[in-house]
């Protein structure tokens, strides 16, 4: 299948100070994820650049030998955004930290500055141990809820210093104050990278024999990454319902944390349908076949591995498909961090 | 009368109504200057006395002097970005009532800088609404007058601009060219074609394309913009925040000698946290009229804009249409009480801008908790909203405000709509403030409202919005008040009231002349009154055709 350039997917990370964004962008920056990242900061000071990795500094820009870019955006978000967007060789991904009091959808609104760059999400950084009396603040309670309810995923830090009590607590009062909340534990700031910057399309799932068209990324995440996230995979050589498709993701529980998907549907053979699915927030865009398509729907689902349903998810999916699944030909994949069962 | 050793002066002023804002000797016939002080203030026959062969006497021809005005707050480097613009602003701030006559001022400006083709004409304070012809300005007006050079009117709101076809050539938009989501491209009827105005995201090319001054283009521009604010009677002149980007300029600036009134700048909060530069002796920075005296935090937004931060929510929502908008700080509480802890450890002084009361209460909780030291003057700029409560903790932690009596005018109808007649009558509240014995000033946040002192004068005096209705009766202030507010009292915020604001033996003699005297004409009529001479230390730097 043929396409243009593709638009340079977008992350914001929001949160108030001390949530934790440094840390997980400093974890990002140093990562073994094969992307050339541009990272927007607000200041360098705190970004914990480690010096061997250090390729060049130049006023507002450092580069990494990982291919990585680490910007000081000042007042000029726009403008960096723009020229970065501009390069020949632009970034794989832009991640740009809001500032503590920004609301990040405010942020999120510069993803459509420039037909080159598009959204990918917007994710929040909380500290458990301190939101509920964060909340609390009159001059910041307010506002750090709604950063909390801009949140396509809710990434909730410093889940170390607390017991299990004390973390389930963290989980219900987040789902309180923020109905439907996606949770992702991020534990000292490592979240999988194709849970925070979404799952890149270019191999096939060890489980399909054909010629597929996504993939998770293929380096092996470390055992931190294996243990708390799963993946689930679906392939169905079946097209599905429209309506029972809607329906279903609609009703995706809150484990579902990311999904992505090159779906058909039933009755319409000159589309396929792309699902990018973070948190609550999903698209179905159509998009132009070439006919050289296998008309296979491919899905991966991210989830925390503690809660991913997979037997729910698999019968919701088969009952979503044209025939309510009824007929055997499609096949189900269960694909838990590295290698295939 | 007073005077100072026998000696013969350089200058004397007689001939008009002498000001001096000096409460022990308010009004004088004459004024002797020597070596760039004043030597002597009393009767013309004491003063005359002091004549010498070489002495210069001026005749005020009944026109008025007083101490020249002092920039309670604005951004003097705007000044400089926008030396190279057109002023197609609409009345008061400028002359552009219609399409035809913005393009004769744009034509006037072509012509005085001799614009070779291809270089950028560019207009500031474009505003579609307030012209005669009831529509926007497009390119095909523009065209036939500048064919060979791309303009751009920028929007009053700096989120707009209107092009004409050499711009949109050199940014490359046109037919093909998508709306960007959150964008306006206006295009001609029944076509693609653009017609002319951009705003918000449509115009995000242009701000890359618009050419950036050269180091050395940028410093002519700083003799622009002193011009400009010595046009309007400014000796002393403020930039809060600089950027750190432009604090080398300013540094060259004054070792060239091209400073010739006083350049006063404050950090940028999160640069002076992150320099840590101790600075005991706030004058010691000084160098040939320039000095950075402190460091400036902003904590919230603006009142029209509905991003200042309050503790009662806004009658109308918020921005975006939220419900039970009160605003939000711009920067977390930690980020203001660490600038201001570390600034009173330095012994700079702190402005920090606030126009909702929640702002204001943040800043006194950071001043308290930082130790609520004697002496700092540190000034709340705008401080638009203060609440009673407030102003009284300003009095026992002396804390000054510079409010900006100019949004009575320009937005004095929107704050009642937006606050309700309660809050938006107490806006920048300097009769109760002048009232409990606070320090106050009074600016035009240049480019945010015209640097015209006489106007910000005028607003303080009446308070009338643009609908005519007066924006709090009880807050008006005496054209006295009004006057100290611009001048004595600006000589107190900058630490320099035994220099400046007044014309007392042995300060500065930083004057100016006005056409008439704010104290004895109808206040309706204060904002008429020009600035004919501006003088800095004895020297004229300014003089208009009269």
């Amino acid at each position: 299948m043929t396409r243009k350039i593709a638009a340079i997917p977008l992350t914001i990370l929001g949160g108030y100070l001390g949530a934790g964004k440094t840390t997980l962008l400093n974890a990002l920056l140093g990562g073994d994820h094969g992307l050339r990242l541009a990272i927007l900061v607000n200041d360098f000071g705190r970004i914990n650049i480690d010096a061997d990795l250090i390729a060049s500094h130049g006023g507002d820009t450092v580069s990494l030998t990982n291919g990585c870019v680490c910007c000081s955006m000042g007042d000029n978000l726009a403008m960096t955004l723009l020229e970065l967007a501009g390069r020949t060789a632009p970034p794989d991904h832009i991640v740009i930290e809001a500032s503590g009091v920004a609301d990040p959808r405010r942020v999120a609104f510069y993803g459509s500055a420039h037909p080159r760059l598009q959204l990918n999400a917007v994710m929040v950084v909380a500290d458990a141990e301190t939101l509920r009396l964060r909340l609390k603040d009159p001059y910041v309670g307010e506002l750090v809820l709604r950063q909390l309810d801009s949140a396509d995923l809710i990434l909730l830090s410093k889940l170390d210093l607390l017991d299990d009590t004390e973390r389930a607590a963290a989980h219900k009062f987040v789902r309180e104050v923020v109905p439907q909340a996606r949770i992702v534990e991020a534990v000292r700031g490592r979240v999988p990278p194709d849970l925070l910057l979404g799952m890149a399309s270019t191999r096939a799932p060890a489980c399909s024999p054909d010629r597929v068209l996504l993939q998770p990324l293929s380096h092996v995440p470390s055992t931190e990454h294996a243990d708390r996230f799963a993946r689930w995979s679906f392939v169905s050589e079946r097209p599905f319902d429209r309506e029972r498709l809607r329906a279903t993701i609609e009703s995706l529980p809150p484990s579902v944390l990311r999904a992505k998907g090159v779906l058909y549907l039933n009755g319409d053979r000159a589309h396929s349908f792309i699902l990018q699915l973070v948190g609550r927030r999903w698209t179905l865009e159509a998009g132009n076949l070439s006919g050289e398509e296998d008309r296979l729907s491919r899905l991966v689902v991210i989830g925390p591995t503690e809660s991913l349903d997979r037997s729910r998810l698999t019968d919701a999916f088969h009952g979503a498909l044209v025939d309510g699944g009824r007929s055997r030909a499609s096949r189900v994949c269960d694909v838990h961090g590295q290698g295939e069962r | 009368m007073k005077q100072g050793r026998t000696s013969f002066a350089d200058l004397i002023y007689h001939g008009g109504d002498i000001i001096t804002m000096d409460e022990g000797n308010p009004a004088a016939e004459a004024v002797a200057i020597k070596d760039g002080t004043i030597l002597a203030v009393g009767s013309k026959q004491d003063v005359l006395n002091l004549q010498g062969p070489a002495t210069r006497v001026i005749d005020l021809g009944g026109q008025t002097l007083l101490p020249a005005f002092i920039d309670g707050h604005s951004h003097f480097f705007q000044a400089a970005m926008i030396a190279d613009y057109a002023n197609i602003s609409a009345p008061p701030v400028g002359k552009a009532r219609s399409i035809g006559g913005i393009i004769a001022i744009l034509k006037e400006h072509f012509t005085q800088r001799r614009l070779p083709p291809g270089e950028w004409l560019i207009g500031y304070g474009y505003d579609g609404s307030a012209l005669s012809d009831g529509r926007d300005a497009t390119r095909d007006d523009l065209d036939p007058f500048f064919p060979r050079n791309p303009v751009v009117l920028v929007h009053v709101s700096g989120h707009g601009c209107v092009l004409n076809s050499a711009a949109f050539r050199a940014v490359g938009i046109d037919s093909s060219t998508p709306t960007p989501q959150g964008g306006v491209t206006v295009r001609k009827p029944g076509s693609n074609e653009p017609a002319g105005l951009l705003m918000e995201n449509s115009m995000f090319p242009i701000l890359l394309a618009l050419p950036k001054p050269s180091p050395q283009l940028l410093l002519e521009h700083l003799t622009i913009a002193q011009q400009m604010y010595a046009s309007n009677g400014y000796t002393t002149v403020q930039d809060a925040p600089v950027e750190p980007k432009v604090m080398p300029l300013y540094e060259r600036a004054a070792a060239e000698g091209r400073l010739f009134l006083d350049l006063v700048g404050y950090w940028e909060s999160h640069e002076f946290l992150a320099t840590a530069k101790p600075c005991a002796d706030y004058l010691s920075l000084q160098s040939h009229r320039y000095r950075m005296a402190g460091v400036k935090v902003i904590a919230d937004g603006s009142p029209q804009g509905r991003t200042a931060f309050f503790t009662r929510p806004y009658l109308t929502g918020g921005p975006g249409g939220e419900e039970k908008w009160r605003g939000d700080p711009v920067v977390p509480p930690e980020h203001l009480n660490a600038v201001v802890k570390q600034a009173y450890e330095s012994k700079v002084q702190v402005l920090v801008h606030c126009n909702g009361d929640a702002a204001i209460d943040m800043l006194l909780d950071a001043h308290k908790a930082a130790g609520a030291p004697d002496g700092r003057r540190t000034t709340v700029i705008h401080s638009q909203f203060v609440r009673r409560d407030q102003l009284a903790l300003y009095v026992k932690y002396g804390i000054n405000a510079s409010f900006f009596t100019n949004h009575a005018y320009f937005w004095g109808d929107l704050h009642v709509k937006n606050l309700g007649k309660e809050r938006a009558h107490f806006l920048s509240p300097m009769k109760t403030a002048r009232a409990l014995g606070l320090h106050m000033t009074n600016h035009s946040d240049f480019l945010v409202t015209p640097l015209d002192p006489l106007f910000i004068l005028w607003t303080a005096v009446n308070r009338t919005s643009r609908s005519g209705q007066v924006i709090g009766p009880d807050e008006r202030v005496s054209v006295l008040d009004g006057l100290k507010a611009l001048t004595i009292d600006g000589a107190y915020q900058y630490f320099e009231e035994s220099r400046k604001g007044s014309i007392e033996v042995g300060k500065l003699a930083d004057l100016v002349i006005l056409t008439a005297n704010p104290l004895k004409v109808d206040v309706a009529t204060i904002k008429d009154i020009k600035v004919t001479e501006t003088i800095k230390e004895g020297k004229t730097v300014f003089q208009g055709t009269s």
